[in-house]
């Protein structure tokens, strides 16, 4: 078990062009940034809402998760080579060849500790914080500041495309953020990863035993007879609606434990889906 | 204690024997391969895997990686793949961010005449590993590292901390690195390609000779699988100076490097060798010498491994590591190449003759962009 100190929320859902994030940034941070584009942005504006307030030690581990990364320079890069056939602006590759938002985030928070770029194509979220429930666990690291990062791409038949989801789901983004220690004093709430990959019967077998006050709450993957079959196991169990104020990234899984966090004490069962397997997280907040 | 089982590679220098061959003779296959620069098509050398599709269709990208995971598999568990406990298997990968399976449905969309193989299929960071679960029913945790240089060193050292912390039995840990006109032009751009040859640590080194690289490490923990060779430990952070360069000191160098001997607790006395990034950049060069000159008092013997195939990036991590355990067990280390005439600031010269050597302690050193500096320590008992 891991314990959450500190959370920042940030998401939005865009209708038809994303909105601007360096007045956002500037009213935030109060600082300028030059040479950083959209996604760099909304990494720092996480990351900032989680951290800003908090003593950082400069050691403080940064894991960055992300779906898909910086899809819309990706995207302008090969349009500029091969429609426009010109050559790509030296500070769009260093944003692509390297993991930039990091750094940028390191500059931003003071830290120099580990900074990792991480992805996942179906628990972006889990294995990131399973990395973390490992590293702080073996004393690896003392204090981890873990992120998810998705960024609303205006191209949104390819963006669906490229997500793998259906032309009826609204696309959203989110930089969603969390301080974890292995420390429970002055703690928020505790976090456990279940670290394996569940089939459908030991996942009601796990669910079933987790007690009425427990919250569940179930990520865009399970299909809606899966939700019914878990929901139905127990009648004393609640759920965790949170998709009323998101629409659809990669990394929502973190949106969905910090809106916890922020609205709702007890604990939160937090099941995600590959489509076979499956994956629960626990947050635990005291009453 | 992490172990360290095995490795397969596919790079510029051919099988294991003839990888073996390049080391001892200094004999390395050069290629060239044409990158547009402001419209013009410039030639630079590079290090390729074979001379077939210069396309990095992803299709063929995981069709290496499906292999050299087949090959290692086949090479370590004699009953079959089926002996393993699949669940128990952590997958990981270390590549530059550019991915190429993104490449596809995005060149498509911009370009219509561009014939894509890859249509609504679910793409993106963690295509590759996802592949690899699918054709081979691996099913514990998998992560990819995006990290430009030090992608796979970190993508080894995560695999360790699950490995240590009990979550898996056995790491597969991926190096991923193949022709992209995006990297070679951004190389180009910035002007950090070199125009004939790499040469780390000299004084007439003039820039990076990039090279393509699909690696694969086995890793498990002494009580599941012992095994000579050992991660006994490393260290990664990250430094701000410069999101493309280094603090010319080597100060965020050192940091690592000392992290890592303190990490796997060796005296900086006990390294038998280092195994440098060695860009053949200028600052780079300077600054790991600067960094290594802060952190030993007797500085050991040390080498890049890049002349022979080739700057690979994201993959340099488990590659390396692997060509310098292909050489440790057959008993040496080569004599760095194209390191002369040294560079003047430098007081002590990379391993100037072939060590002859069967164990020893290793320091493997990577940095890259975004401040992202590893350092690993390797260690093969003696007999």
């Amino acid at each position: 078990m891991i314990y959450i100190h500190a959370f920042g929320i940030h998401n939005v859902k865009p209708e038809k062009n994303p909105p601007d994030l360096k007045a956002v940034l500037r009213t935030l941070s109060g600082k300028v940034y030059r040479r950083i584009d959209r996604f760099i942005q909304l990494a720092i504006i996480g990351a900032h809402k989680a951290a800003a307030s908090y003593e950082l030690d400069p050691e403080t581990a940064l894991y960055l998760t992300s779906g898909q990364g910086d899809i819309p320079v990706f995207a302008r890069v090969r349009q500029q080579r091969y429609l426009q056939k010109m050559m790509s602006k030296p500070v769009d590759f260093v944003n692509l060849a390297s993991n930039a938002a990091g750094f940028y985030i390191a500059s931003h928070l003071g830290l120099n500790g580990t900074n990792l770029f991480l992805s996942h194509n179906d628990f972006p979220v889990q294995m990131a914080l399973l990395l973390a429930q490992s590293d702080l666990e073996l004393q690896k690291q003392s204090t981890v500041l873990l992120g998810g990062v998705d960024e609303w791409f205006a191209d949104q038949e390819l963006s669906r495309k490229i997500l793998g989801v259906n032309e009826s789901t609204k696309l959203g983004e989110g930089s969603n953020w969390m301080l974890l220690k292995r420390d429970s004093e002055g703690a928020i709430a505790s976090l456990t990863i279940e670290p394996e990959l569940l089939d459908l019967s030991t996942l009601k077998e796990r669910v079933a035993l987790v007690g009425a006050a427990v919250r569940l709450a179930f990520s865009e993957s399970l299909t809606a007879t899966v939700i019914n079959e878990i929901m139905g196991l127990r009648a004393d169990h609640k759920r965790f609606n949170y998709e009323k104020f998101c629409a659809y990234y990669e990394t929502l899984p973190l949106f969905a434990l910090n809106l916890f966090l922020s609205r709702e004490s007890g604990e939160l069962l937090h099941i995600d889906s590959d489509g076979e397997r499956y994956m629960i997280m626990r947050v635990g907040r005291p009453d | 204690m992490i172990t360290i089982l095995g490795g397969e590679m596919l790079c510029a220098l051919g099988d294991k024997p003839q990888r073996l061959t390049a080391l001892r003779t200094g004999i390395s296959p050069l290629s060239s391969v044409k990158v547009n620069v402001g419209g013009k098509e410039l030639i630079y050398p590079y290090y390729r895997i074979d001379d077939g599709s210069r396309i990095s269709d992803h299709t063929i990208v995981t069709g290496y990686c499906k292999q050299i995971v087949s090959d290692l598999l086949q090479q370590n568990f004699t009953a079959g793949p089926l002996a393993l406990d699949y669940s128990r298997v952590g997958l990981f990968l270390g590549l530059s961010a550019i991915d190429y399976s993104l490449a596809w449905p995005i060149e498509e969309a911009v370009d219509s005449s561009f014939v894509s193989r890859c249509r609504r299929e679910r793409v993106g960071g963690g295509y590759y590993l996802a592949s690899l679960r699918q054709t081979f029913g691996f099913s514990g945790p998998s992560l990819t590292y995006n990290t430009a240089c030090t992608s796979s060193a970190n993508a080894l050292l995560g695999a360790a901390s699950m490995l240590a912390s009990k979550v898996i039995d056995y790491a597969l840990v991926l190096g991923l690195e193949l022709y992209s006109p995006t990297t070679l032009e951004g190389f180009a751009l910035m002007q950090l390609l070199a125009d004939s040859k790499a040469r780390p640590f000299a004084e007439d080194r003039n820039g990076i000779v990039l090279g393509e690289a699909v690696s694969v490490c086995l890793l498990s923990r002494d009580d599941i699988a012992p095994s000579k060779w050992s991660l006994a430990g490393g260290v990664s952070a990250c430094e701000t100076w410069s999101v493309t360069g280094t603090d010319p000191s080597g100060s965020g160098f050192a940091r690592v490097m000392r992290g890592a001997l303190a990490k796997s607790q060796v005296p900086p006395e006990a390294i038998t060798l280092i195994k440098a990034h060695g860009t053949a950049s200028e600052l780079n060069d300077r600054a790991e010498m600067r960094g290594i000159e802060q952190v030993f008092t007797d500085i050991p013997p040390y080498l890049s491994l890049k002349p022979w195939f080739g700057h690979t990036l994201g993959a340099c991590g488990v590659a390396e590591l692997l060509l310098l355990k292909e050489c440790v067990d057959s008993g040496f280390i080569p004599a760095a190449l194209n390191s002369t005439p040294l560079d003047a600031e430098f007081v002590q010269a990379p391993l100037a003759e072939k060590m002859v050597i069967d164990n020893g302690c290793f320091m493997l050193n990577y940095f890259g962009f975004g401040g992202n500096n590893s350092s690993l320590v390797v260690s093969k008992a003696g007999s």
